[in-house]
């Protein structure tokens, strides 16, 4: 079964040709949570790595990023000293704290082809100060905590016309039509 | 639809029509990071979104038409001058 990458215009256009030919069709939604180090601090582009610009710093796009003041990842529920690595420029396909994604695929299938278009959003970081305690640190301490929160279904949707049904699905399993073969 | 106008102009203009931003996500496709702003007004919604920077790893993209031996051979000298 052959699989036909789109970008989203694409995507949204071929699915409005589609509606003209009065065909009854349902796109599916897939929503997955990852944290596989594919998105690290030092290879964000400046604006999004502005907002963690409290916590660490780095002199350019794909230089290393280092600990500027302590800090606990709320999310791993790990601390951070002063100094730390966070994504070093000679390891660049591993950072030490990776941020986590949704990935998004919606996809169609058609005439026995499955079209597809797939994207990745970032959780949003925020990042406070808070009394905290964690044995890297001596007592209590007020300490920069960053949190991450996933971003709003809202955002995670593509404008579709209204007569589309989208489906959410866990996973989409490839079948083999054996009967082709025979 | 895309515009080649600066996203400052888009988003006066979709004020002017009494678009309300409601949320602001970055997202990742088409090697690209985006920012990406959700507007309604009332059962309306219009998505913007403005390109922020390429997705590592980016270009150049190889593509091989050759025998196994000449793949294998291409993809071990890429690997070994690409930053691991």
């Amino acid at each position: 079964m052959p699989l036909y990458e789109c970008n989203e215009y694409q995507f949204v256009e071929n699915i409005r040709r589609f509606i003209e030919t009065q065909e009854k069709f349902v796109v599916n939604r897939k929503l997955s949570w990852h944290d596989d180090a594919k998105y690290g601090l030092a290879t964000l582009p400046e604006e999004e790595f502005s907002r963690y610009s409290a916590i660490c710093h780095r002199k350019s796009l794909k230089s290393s990023v280092i600990c500027t003041v302590p800090f606990i990842n709320g999310f791993y529920k790990r601390a951070y000293n002063e100094g730390e690595i966070l994504h070093a420029a000679s390891n660049l396909k591993f950072p030490k704290m990776s941020i986590p994604y949704y990935q998004v695929e919606f996809s169609l299938n058609v005439w026995g082809g499955t079209y597809f278009f797939t994207f990745d959003a970032l959780f949003d970081p925020e990042i406070t100060m808070e009394k905290r305690s964690d044995r890297k640190f001596d007592g209590t301490v007020l300490i920069h905590v960053l949190k991450y929160t996933p971003p709003h279904e809202k955002i995670l949707n593509i404008n579709l016309p209204k007569q589309v049904v989208v489906f959410d699905v866990k996973k989409m399993i490839r079948v083999i039509d054996y009967s082709s073969i025979f | 639809m895309s515009l080649l106008v600066p996203i400052e102009k888009v988003k006066d203009k979709l004020g002017e029509m009494n678009f309300s931003l409601i949320m602001i996500s970055t997202i990742v496709a088409d090697g690209k990071f985006w920012k990406k702003g959700l507007y309604t007004k009332g059962e309306d919604t219009i998505h913007v979104s403005h390109e922020i920077g390429d997705a590592y790893p980016k270009d150049p993209i190889i593509t091989i038409c050759g025998c196994n031996e000449t793949i294998s051979k291409v993809v071990e000298e890429m690997l070994d001058i690409a930053i691991v």
